[in-house]
């Protein structure tokens, strides 16, 4: 089969030139048609035949535009024609990317690059191509990251201003500022890292709870429990916040603030049930109702708007009591995902 | 006097719902109603009766605030973007909206809803 121009002419030098050209041709990993000067295919080498499904001998007289997807495929004598006409060059040495059509009739991605040449008079085109599907696909996929990276930045950096405005406006004291800000960064921080350990995918609501506590070093005191429960991401992120909140409340003015006071967490429900969670804290001081709704109180709300449910506080003089109530799942984005 | 400007916010991110909220309060408006996911903000787009809106363009899950924006065009109620992604992401039906990028720049918000009052005769504080 020859390389599209006519290589009668045998033996020493030229043999020996045709033997290498031969070898390049069978074994290149990319596609490389040859064509004459209005397309017609002269010879197709075995990677084209992978790529284009089709064998070289029935590809071999017919049209290169076959090879081609449209609108490439009607326009494509009309680029000869052109070239034969003007000479100027479009893709000859520059190289381009174009959509391939397979003998099944699938499409895909093509990079593809020209080289003219002629022999005894007559001008033929060796077209080398690359199958760039995984290449395209890649490269989409990380300007999707790149973007998704981008907006969960933003958002973590407009949270971090929430939190910031927040503090800063209710503390007391700057030193108090410092503190309040200082910690729940880290329970943002915490919260985050729960997520990445799990691909940002969602989070347990168990892990979500046993990090809280572990920051808020009361495992001994913190009876904790329920089924398992998938949390979508900003929920996971919520929920770590308002623990925070709920926490660091009672260790300064709730059971945590003495000796001997507990903290029970229980949730019941998922997989299609509402879930309802329920802190409720004992053997503390007696509690009375603060004056004024603090963060805790309005992050606990925003969370259970996020559940699509409500939440209720009772500051019982026994001890706080804190009920979240999921809305029932009337679609999956809105309510929480249950896990295996 | 004029009635206090009441705004209608779709969030989905807790924190930063909140944030507005009190970026809102500070320029003497009222939050109307607060949407977290596309069907709410639909509903409240239609039902609530708002002077402005204030609007997160993904709601997480694929979901967007396009269709409450639809739905606020139809009523002729004015509303911004506040938003992660670039100005690019916004249908250009929706690109005579204001643009407002996270984190909020709080001077930019007011100026967004001072336009607004000054358009629905309603009141805000002067800052």
């Amino acid at each position: 089969m020859p390389l599209g121009a006519e290589t009668g002419v045998s033996g020493g030098r030229q043999g020996h030139l045709e033997a290498r050209y031969r070898a390049i041709f069978d074994t290149a990993v990319d596609a490389i048609v040859v064509i004459d000067e209005v397309g017609i295919i002269g010879a197709m080498n075995p990677a084209a035949e992978r790529l284009f499904g089709y064998a070289s001998d029935e590809a071999v007289g017919r049209n290169v535009n076959m090879l081609m997807a449209e609108p490439y495929r009607s326009a494509h004598d009309g680029y000869l024609a052109r070239y034969r006409a003007t000479g100027e060059r479009r893709i000859i040495g520059i190289g381009r990317a174009v959509t391939g059509q397979r003998r099944d009739g699938s499409t895909f991605p093509l990079e593809l690059s020209v080289a003219e040449w002629a022999a005894e008079g007559e001008r033929f085109f060796t077209g080398i191509m690359r199958d760039v599907t995984e290449r395209t696909r890649a490269e989409r996929l990380q300007r999707l990251m790149v973007n998704e990276l981008n907006h969960r930045v933003k958002n973590t950096l407009a949270t971090v201003q929430a939190v910031a405005t927040h503090t800063l406006r209710n503390a007391a004291s700057t030193d108090e500022a410092r503190l309040q800000l200082n910690e729940r960064l880290q329970a943002l921080a915490e919260a985050h890292d729960t997520l990445t350990r799990e691909n940002w995918e969602g989070a347990s609501l168990s892990d979500i709870v046993e990090a809280a506590v572990r920051a808020h070093g009361a495992a001994a005191r913190v009876q904790a429990g329920g089924p398992q429960v998938r949390l979508r991401p900003k929920l996971a992120v919520s929920l770590a916040l308002a623990l925070h909140e709920l926490f660091t409340n009672a260790a300064k003015y709730g059971a945590l603030s003495v000796e001997g006071g507990r903290v029970d967490i229980a949730w019941r429900g998922g997989g299609g049930e509402p879930l309802v969670l329920e802190w409720r804290e004992g053997g503390g001081p007696p509690v009375s109702p603060p004056r004024r709704r603090g963060f805790g109180s309005r992050m606990i709300d925003s969370l259970a708007r996020d559940m699509a449910g409500e939440a209720r506080l009772d500051f019982r003089p026994e001890g706080l009591t804190c009920t979240i109530l999921a809305g029932a799942p009337a679609e999956r984005e809105q309510t929480l995902e249950v896990g295996p | 006097m004029n009635r206090v400007c009441r705004a209608l916010i779709i969030e989905d991110e807790a924190m930063v719902a909140m944030l507005i909220e009190d970026l809102l309060a500070d320029l003497g408006c009222e939050v109307g109603h607060s949407a977290a996911n596309a069907r709410e903000a639909e509903r409240a787009a239609q039902d609530c009766d708002v002077d402005f809106a204030l609007l997160d363009v993904n709601l997480g899950d694929g979901q967007t605030s396009f269709g409450a924006a639809q739905v606020l065009k139809a009523r002729q109620v004015p509303y911004a973007w506040v938003t992660g992604y670039g100005a690019q992401v916004i249908p250009a039906e929706h690109g005579d909206a204001p643009v407002l990028h996270k984190p909020v720049n709080p001077g930019l918000l007011a100026s967004v809803v001072r336009r607004f009052s000054d358009e629905r005769g309603c009141c805000t504080d002067e800052v």
